[in-house]
């Protein structure tokens, strides 16, 4: 993965592949209860690219979401991330998988209460051990990317939504990973703020090279990612270039 | 290691939010633990004061009495003969008199002694003197008499020289027995007379029979082997039959603290018991917080998996916080043991002395506390699903 990288305007279909699913299910429930959350996935993310992945409630978003990011297991099928299969990895492999190489943003922010933006950020690398003076120093850089350097000693009740999922997006950031995974990180959000989240994340996925995965429900905020995948039913519907009304940015 | 610097702070701070309730929830252990440290400090401490005074009786000196035989001049000489490695032989007769000092009297024991005696007692006179080889030989009429004699024949008067009346049979008092009152005690040793043990066969008992012989081994390595030597030759001289109980007694003081400290542990064994439970009720009460916290905490958990923290480490640190918060209590426990031990130590005149064994016993068992109902809860904790976790409200 050291090879260097073309220039972000180059095709994406010329850099490396870092995402691999196929004809990918996944069930939930047993007999009577059991419900096909995933029908058959086939999806391809490349290195350094922004999706958005869109579609109707209940279509399956979230759980290909979690099962990319490792939090949940597929049923049949294969993941492949980098070089790894993911589904032949144990439990204990997959959380490596996440400290090391995901980032999540989530609907709800899912910050520590009673805690400072600053520990908040620095959570994932105490599972790095990393000594608290590096801690203190990526820390402060993830929160000045984020615009809240003056904010770092405050609890996350005392943050707004958008700084509190800034926070967030500091913490994901912190480790330097390789995919950051956000499901619905603007759900919570006025439109002012969800631009200036969806900003951010543009600018992290040019300056840094972040490979970004996101889902919404807004085709407004689909539009700031390279390319739109739609879901139906547990199916990939349909794919666009940019947002769902085929801008770009 | 981060990890185990951020469990602990975390633990630290997560106790230290809610003092009371932290310090409510592991009663049971600040209760077994002043418990025990108190009991055993106190244990202790009684058992040394009572270890000193049998010390101070003599550890070599071995007592013979008779329980349902008497104890007669040939098995004094007996003794003499045939039992080697004897430092001294005292042999002691005694009776109850009625004793008059001018308009004054009193009912006391009188106690025929020979010289021996006083080594064997380590005994000394507060004031006048003791017999002397010659006095004791031919029977004199003296005496010796403790304190409360004293106080109750003559008040404040000067006694010494002055002719007191034992069984009407008159004696001279030559001495006061420097007192020998020991705390607590039901028997009053300064309620005495002394007076040759001739003197009192002759005059006031009228028989040559011993109330006791006291005999100081050389060593007191040998006290068990010439107790053995002792009943041997006292049951032939007794002309006891085989299978026949003993009609005497001999008191080794070796046996005697055995004995105590056996009781002692025996009273240490149940202060334990009684420790171990309140321990066990305070693990229940850090095992029933834990699991309210990890249920309250699911949401902290599921951000801890999502990041990528291994069960492993959301187990451990959740074990550290249930150890700090029983060692929390142990704390508690050993500082207000500390304070109770001296407190009782000096209504109950025993001296109070740390004792680091039970202290660090007690910690060590607060933290093995933890760890046992820790244990449950924490593995609860790790192994929550993330995506559950996640969305627990
Ligand atoms: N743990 C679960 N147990 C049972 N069914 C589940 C579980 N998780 C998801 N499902 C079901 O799987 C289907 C897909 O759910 P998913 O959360 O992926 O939808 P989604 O596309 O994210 O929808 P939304 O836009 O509302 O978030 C839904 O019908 C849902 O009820
Ligand atoms: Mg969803």
């Amino acid at each position: 993965m050291t090879q260097p990288l073309p220039h972000p305007s180059s095709k994406i279909q010329d850099r490396p592949i870092l995402i691999e699913l196929k004809r990918l299910t996944k069930a939930y429930g047993q007999g009577q209860a059991r419900f096909q959350a995933l029908k058959g996935i086939d999806l391809t993310i490349y290195k350094g690219e922004f999706v958005a992945l869109m579609g109707p409630s209940g279509s399956g978003k979230s759980t290909v979401m979690n099962i990319l990011g490792c939090l949940d297991t597929l049923d049949t099928g294969s993941y492949q991330f980098r070089d790894v299969q993911v589904q032949t990895l144990s439990y204990d492999e997959r959380s490596l998988l996440r400290r090391y190489y995901f980032g999540f943003i989530f609907q709800g922010f899912n910050l520590l209460a009673r805690t400072s933006a600053r520990e908040n950020v620095e959570l994932p690398l105490l599972y790095r051990g990393i000594t608290a003076k590096q801690r203190h120093l990526a820390s402060t850089q993830a929160l000045e990317q984020v615009g809240l350097s003056k904010w770092a000693h405050h609890t996350p009740a005392e943050l707004s939504g958008g700084q509190q999922q800034r926070v967030a997006i500091a913490r994901a950031l912190v480790t330097k990973p390789q995919l950051l995974l956000a499901d619905e990180p603007t759900g919570n959000l006025d439109t002012e703020r969800s631009h200036e989240i969806m900003q951010l994340l543009v600018e992290l996925n040019r300056q840094q090279d972040l490979t970004i995965l996101m889902v919404t429900h807004e085709p407004d905020m689909a539009a700031y990612a390279h390319r739109t995948i739609r879901f139906v039913d547990g199916l990939v519907a349909a794919e666009h270039k940019g947002g769902e009304h085929g801008h770009s940015h | 290691m981060g990890i185990l610097i951020s469990s602990s702070l975390l633990a630290t701070r997560e106790i230290f939010r809610q003092p009371l309730r932290s310090a409510l929830t592991v009663l049971g252990i600040i209760i077994g633990v002043v418990a025990v440290i108190t009991m055993v400090t106190l244990g202790k401490g009684s058992t040394q004061n009572i270890t000193n005074e049998i010390k101070s009786l003599g550890l070599n000196t071995l007592e013979i009495y008779g329980t349902t035989g008497v104890l007669t001049p040939t098995d004094l000489d007996l003794i003499r003969e045939k039992i080697r490695r004897i430092k001294l032989i005292s042999p002691e007769s005694s009776a109850n008199a009625k004793v008059i000092a001018g308009r004054f009297n009193t009912k006391t024991n009188i106690l025929g002694i020979t010289t021996a005696f006083f080594p064997v007692s380590s005994f000394a006179v507060s004031s006048g003197r003791t017999f002397t080889e010659r006095e004791i030989y031919t029977g004199a009429p003296l005496c010796i008499i403790g304190k409360t004699v004293q106080k109750k024949l003559f008040q404040a008067n000067p006694p010494i020289g002055n002719l007191i009346r034992i069984d009407k049979f008159p004696c001279q008092v030559i001495g006061i027995q420097k007192s020998k009152k020991v705390g607590g005690g039901m028997f009053d040793a300064d309620d005495q007379i002394l007076i040759p043990l001739k003197t009192l066969q002759r005059h006031i008992s009228g028989q040559q029979n011993l109330t006791q012989i006291r005999v100081t081994v050389k060593s007191a390595r040998y006290t068990a082997e010439i107790k053995a030597e002792l009943t041997q030759l006292l049951r032939e001289s007794h002309k006891l039959k085989q299978g026949e109980q003993d009609d005497f007694y001999i008191n080794d003081p070796h046996e005697l603290i055995n004995s105590f400290s056996k009781t002692s542990q025996s009273l240490n064994l149940f202060l334990a018991t009684i420790g171990s439970i309140s321990l066990l009720v305070g693990g229940i009460g850090i095992m029933n917080i834990m699991l309210a916290s990890v249920h309250e905490r699911t949401r902290e958990i599921g951000i801890r998996l999502a990041i990528g923290a291994l069960r492993n480490e959301v187990l451990l640190q959740f074990l550290i916080e249930a150890i700090f918060l029983a060692l929390f209590g142990g704390l508690i426990g050993i500082i207000l043991a500390i304070f109770l031990s001296m407190g009782i130590g000096h209504v109950m005149a025993i001296p109070y002395q740390f004792d680091p064994k039970i202290n660090l016993i007690a910690f060590n068992f607060s933290a093995l506390i933890g760890v046992v109902f820790g244990y449950l809860p924490a593995r609860k904790a790790a192994q929550l699903d993330p995506i559950q976790a996640l969305r627990h409200e």
